[in-house]
């Protein structure tokens, strides 16, 4: 028998990160807000969303995860049906060259936000049911393959190659501790990163911004403007940063300076000694996370803590390294800092399923115990 | 469990690509920090231009020929300027129209007070205060002084950051510049020119008024004129000081040719010369003017002057000859640039003697194949006027810094003597006779002895290749009082309608501004 105990330690870590988050939206979105007219206009909405995500924080804690178990082909079924909602003309809002939002009037929906999380429950359910029938190739694996590689195919096409990489690596994760054979392992890494070359290969605007990453000063008022700016920023915070609020590369010369690329306002407010703290905010929630997924006997819940928290320290890692120059422009926002409405409420409500995790015995394993 | 070590395997790999950040932000930021820092600094460093303040031009009474004023600019964001130099009302009112994109700049406007007066040698500035023309342009290194400026931080759009840090780097402000120039003389000059251009119907006229004891030059009216206020408007024919330029003086030259005889010892004043109706040099019949109505075989040096014959100065520079004349030519500074203050002036044309056409001896004694600009001749004349020393003229008196720490005055350089001074005096008996006797006589001024000398010369065509028939260039020369010459004027008009003598076109002209002169200096009457 486990006994559930409340992790005060794993709770800090999402609290401050939020509230990170929120000082740092108030202090990288005035500049945008004042163009649309209200200086407070992103931090009024990232309060809502805020609101909106606890709610749903609070729903996940609540529910039943056995029920969420059951409804997991439910899940993924309405999130694909969302997914392809947007190649719909009228539904879908086009933003910077591509089709990712649901226009519901007050709000735009996401959905490639939430077919993460229900890939993660799906892909948990499989799992789980097939045990150690992961280590056949043909009868286990290859099935789980083509639902993963459908998958990513849709969100390919929306076009959103950040999200699908997402995807894809999440379910790796997830077969990696599922208990697939190495070999097997291997093999599919070697065929993904060869999907992403061709990828990326034959669209113009990917491989611009992978020369890009590659070399942005040779194009700096072109592709490689958005990274040396990024580099700008985070470089000119130095040890202890220029200070809260006097950012200079928010006023216009760095591009989604208060979503994606928050952390380069971050680096250069708060400086490399602020950087690092939230990042060892981060390592104690995805150690923390991890640590939910270790003491948990039963295996579908076992594998959703895992998926969840690598799903969320993959977004972290991405987002950073992209700030960082380290990869190239892929479009993920950073978890629990960044501004953004789905993503905000996705995050929290997947942060609810982890503690509900936490305090949940867990059947399976008081079955086995018998 | 496998799963579980699989979990701790993974933990190990997120916490080694966190620990990968962690070393390229150090990097990063700590390591390059400065090369980003200064990156950054660079790319939102604005600087913005403090226009400096023009200086003032002023005459020598210190009233204002030229001076600036605020106004007031409208600029539109990505499109410049949409008007400049409005007042206040009409920029507000053309702001008003998109508010959001479009703002007001204060500029600083430069004005002609007196319009049109002067228009030629101040000159004008383009929308910049650049000088363009004129002293303006001349004159500019000191007038227009060095711009300041403020370095600030702006965004990508040009718009000053909240709160950015700012440098101001003061600019200097332009020198002010005195003039020789009388407001007054200047302005009778140019009111008696602009009537006797009217009435001749003339293409243009010149009236040089200089002080015969300095070279302060006290007038210099050239028409027509424009506005420098809005020289755009103006044809830019007109921009040009055409007193810059030479001309054949015609007659009035026959001063330089009698002097030099009388230097050369060729002749006395009173030598008889032969009474020709024509005079044949190299091929060439020089003729009078005018049909001699007078008795006697022989003439007199003076009444050669008086009379103007062509005939009478030919015999002197034939005794001349080639050589001798022309080194007379260079002792009177002719050929060589004045230096007056105003750029682009032309140096004439005075040919070396030894590139003469056979009849040039001749036809320069009576001011032709050759040019000389309007100053060069007063400055011959004035050594006339003072025992035979050149007077060079001058137009700028004092370069002034506003805090009056930088003062250049720019006084009169003594010129070389060109004559002996009994010569001098001796030019002073023969151009008094001229005014007193002879074509002269219109330049008379009530209470004080002119001395002076007419011009009345074939304009030469345009590209060389012999004259223009029924086209002249009328002139008078002369200075008063005669005992203690004060003032040395010149009027030119070009191509005359009606009467062409220099001396009923030009002699009123001259009559009426040095009497105005002499009367306005208080000079003492020495003809009572």
């Amino acid at each position: 028998m486990r006994q559930p105990k409340t992790d005060y330690i794993f709770l800090f870590s999402i609290f401050a990160l939020i509230t990170i988050g929120t000082i740092m939206v108030f202090s990288a979105s005035p500049t945008m807000g004042l163009k649309v007219g209200d200086t407070y206009f992103f931090i009024k909405r990232h309060l809502f969303y805020l609101l909106l995500g606890l709610c749903g924080l609070y729903f996940a804690l609540r529910c039943d995860l056995e029920l969420l178990r059951k409804w997991a082909f439910a899940i993924y079924a309405f999130s694909m049906i969302l997914l392809l909602l947007l190649f719909v003309p009228g539904v879908g809002r086009q933003v910077l060259g591509a089709t990712r939002w649901i226009n519901l009037g007050l709000i735009s929906f996401q959905p490639s936000e939430l077919i993460k999380f229900s890939m993660i429950v799906i892909l948990a359910r499989l799992l789980s049911d097939l045990g150690e029938g992961i280590v056949d190739f043909l009868h286990g694996l290859l099935p789980i393959l083509v639902l993963i590689g459908l998958t990513a195919i849709i969100v390919i096409l929306q076009p959103d190659l950040g999200t699908a990489i997402a995807i894809v690596l999440i379910s790796v994760i997830l077969l990696f501790v599922a208990g697939i054979r190495l070999a097997h392992l291997g093999f599919l890494l070697g065929s993904g990163l060869l999907a992403v070359i061709a990828l990326s290969l034959t669209s113009p605007y990917r491989l611009r911004r992978l020369t890009a990453f590659l070399d942005p000063w040779k194009d700096p008022q072109g592709s490689g403007f958005q990274i040396i700016q990024s580099l700008l920023a985070v470089g000119s915070g130095g040890w202890h940063g220029l200070g809260l609020g006097a950012s200079r590369q928010k006023y216009f010369y760095l591009p989604q300076q208060f979503t994606d690329f928050i952390f380069a306002i971050l680096g250069e407010e708060l400086g490399f000694i602020g950087g690092v703290v939230v990042i060892i905010l981060f390592i104690i929630f995805i150690v923390r996370g991890l640590k939910i997924a270790l003491s948990q006997h039963n295996h579908f819940c076992s594998l959703l803590a895992t998926g969840i928290v690598s799903w969320l320290a993959l977004q972290t890692l991405m987002n950073i390294m992209v700030v960082i120059g380290l990869l190239p422009t892929t479009g993920i926002p950073l978890p629990f800092i960044s501004y953004g409405g789905t993503s905000t409420i996705v995050n929290l409500f997947a942060v609810g399923i982890l503690i509900n995790i936490s305090l949940w015995p867990g059947k399976e394993s008081k079955a086995k115990a018998k | 469990m496998q799963n579980k070590q699989r979990i701790t395997v993974l933990i190990n790999i997120f916490v080694c690509l966190f620990v990968v950040i962690i070393l390229r932000l150090a990097y990063i930021q700590i390591v390059k920090h400065k090369f980003y820092l200064q990156k950054s600094q660079d790319q939102r460093t604005q600087i913005i231009k403090l226009a400096s303040q023009r200086g003032d031009i002023l005459d020598c009474q210190g009233n204002l020929l030229a001076t600036s004023i605020d106004t007031y600019s409208v600029y539109e964001y990505k499109k410049g300027w949409v008007e400049r130099k409005l007042s206040k009302e009409e920029a507000e009112k053309l702001v008003a129209e998109k508010p959001k994109e479009r703002s007001i700049i204060r500029e600083r406007k430069r004005v002609y007070p007196n319009d049109g007066l002067l228009a030629q040698t101040l000159g004008f500035v383009g929308i910049d205060n650049q000088g363009l023309s004129g002293l303006e342009l001349s004159f500019d290194k000191y007038l227009h002084g060095k711009e300041g400026q403020v370095i600030t931080e702006g965004d990508p759009r040009g718009r000053e950051l909240y709160g950015a840090v700012r440098e101001l780097e003061a600019g200097e402000d332009g020198m002010d510049l005195t003039l020789t120039i009388d407001e007054n003389i200047q302005y009778v000059a140019e009111r008696e020119l602009a009537r006797q251009v009217k009435e001749s119907q003339a293409i243009s006229g010149t009236c040089i008024v200089m002080d015969a004891k300095n070279g302060e030059i006290l007038a210099l009216a050239s028409l027509p004129g424009f506005d420098p206020n809005n020289y755009g408007q103006a044809n830019p024919k007109l921009w040009h000081p055409r007193f810059l330029d030479p001309y054949e003086p015609g007659s009035t030259f026959k001063l330089i040719t009698v002097a030099a005889g009388l230097a050369a010892e060729v002749i006395t004043p009173d030598s008889k010369l032969k009474k020709l109706e024509s005079i044949t040099v190299g091929g060439k019949v020089i003729k009078n003017s005018h049909a001699m109505n007078f008795p006697g075989s022989s003439v007199t040096v003076s009444k050669v002057l008086e009379q103007s014959l062509n005939t009478g100065v030919a015999q002197i520079g034939l005794m001349l000859g080639q050589e001798r004349f022309y080194n007379y030519l260079k002792k009177f500074g002719l050929g060589e640039k004045t230096n007056f203050g105003l750029w682009g002036e032309s140096a004439g044309v005075v040919r070396h003697w030894q590139q003469w056409y056979k009849p040039d001896i001749v036809m320069m004694t009576f001011g032709q194949s050759l040019s000389v600009t309007p100053l060069q001749l007063m400055q011959a004349v004035s050594a006339f006027a003072n025992q035979g020393v050149m007077i060079e003229p001058i137009l700028v008196k004092k370069i002034e810094s506003q805090d009056k720490h930088f003062v250049k005055s720019l006084s009169q350089k003594y010129g070389r003597q060109a004559v002996p001074a009994k010569i001098a005096d001796e030019m002073k008996t023969l151009m008094r006779n001229v005014v007193l006797y002879g074509s002269g006589r219109r330049a008379a001024i009530k209470g004080f002895a002119v001395g002076g000398k007419t011009g009345t010369a074939q304009k030469a065509k345009p590209h060389g290749g012999g004259y223009l028939e029924g086209h002249y260039i009328a002139s008078f020369i002369g200075f008063a009082p005669l005992n203690n010459p004060r003032i040395i004027a010149l009027v030119i008009v070009d191509d005359p309608r009606g009467s062409i003598w220099g001396e009923s076109v030009c002699g009123p002209v001259f009559s009426r501004v040095v009497e105005y002169c002499l009367r306005y200096l208080n000079a003492v009457p020495d003809m009572l």
